[in-house]
């Protein structure tokens, strides 16, 4: 398995969940990628997925939960757009454990679901860092089959 | 060298100027990484950047350019935040090309000037694609010398 160490691992933008198939497929056409829907019923929200390319769109259902409040929030606030970036690192509890040191807490762990489209893909563990500029940053420490991301010979 | 071929390659925030320096300290210390800072005096703006991490911050400087304008306009009206997506692409002719063939207007070449700081690390060719909900999508056709970025087992 490879992972990103200290380096940007891909970026989530937030949409209405009226507008989201309309603005998957925009994001499609720009970059020539497919993106795959899983449907987080327990957290509350819709998130269209592509790991392959780094891309990520997510919309909060209607239906308010403990974890989609601060998606309803940002949409209130900003509207849609580029909500964050997930960093990778090498391990999230010694990075935690770091940030802690400097005064700055995490929010509180997020695995992949086991009954996910890409589960076979992918070991994840995602913890929110405090906000900078306006966006999330995600730490996020994720291990990938080989393969799956397309960094290589030029 | 090694490329990311359809895949994310880097992101940029823009920042105002007097708000840099805290912005990408406090990135630094998010990140555990460290950003290099260069001034673009006659093209009007700052920069950090860590081709490593895949990490810049941009300001425009207060003296307005015909490239800093659309920065400052952005920070106008949509204050600080993500302002651009770089995605790593193949052949940016080609992307190009597919772009148009799909109503896309996609803007000129950016090239690395050879006597950039990181010249050696890279060989890089940019070109704005479009807009998506709010920042810049970038194609970016970007050859990293072996051992830049931190992708491994």
């Amino acid at each position: 398995m490879k992972k990103f160490t200290n380096h940007i691992d891909h970026a989530v933008w937030i949409s209405h969940v009226e507008n989201i198939e309309k603005n998957v497929a925009a994001l499609e056409g720009i970059t020539d990628s497919k993106l795959t829907r899983f449907d987080r019923q327990d957290m509350g929200f819709v998130m269209y997925l592509s790991w392959e390319a780094g891309l990520e769109v997510v919309a909060p259902m209607s239906r308010r939960t403990d974890f989609n409040q601060a998606l309803h929030d940002r949409l209130e606030r900003q509207g849609e757009g580029l909500l964050g970036v997930v960093f990778g690192v090498k391990d999230l509890d010694k990075h935690k454990a770091r940030l802690e040191a400097l005064g700055l807490g995490l929010g509180p762990l997020m695995d992949d679901h086991p009954d996910s489209p890409w589960h076979h893909k992918l070991i994840l563990r995602e913890k929110v860092a405090p906000p900078v500029m306006n966006s999330w940053l995600i730490l996020g420490d994720i291990d990938y089959a080989d393969d799956v991301i397309p960094f290589g010979d030029a | 060298m090694s490329r990311f071929i359809n895949h994310i390659d880097h992101v940029a925030w823009i920042s105002r100027l007097e708000n840099i320096e805290a912005n990408v300290a406090k990135l630094e210390r998010l990140a555990d990484t460290k950003l290099e800072r260069f001034v673009f005096k006659e093209m009007g703006f700052v920069m950090y950047v860590s081709w490593e991490a895949g990490l810049e911050v941009v300001a425009p400087t207060t003296e307005p350019t015909e490239f800093n304008q659309a920065l400052r306009e952005r920070l106008e009206t949509r204050g600080e935040g993500v302002a651009a997506v770089v995605y790593g692409v193949r052949d940016i002719e080609k992307s190009k090309a597919r772009l148009e063939r799909l109503g896309f207007t996609p803007g000129p070449l950016m090239e690395d000037h050879p006597e950039s700081p990181w010249h050696h690390k890279l060989v890089l060719k940019e070109r704005f694609a479009d807009e998506f909900l709010g920042s810049s999508f970038i194609m970016g056709d970007i050859d990293y010398a072996e051992g830049v970025i931190p992708f491994t087992e």
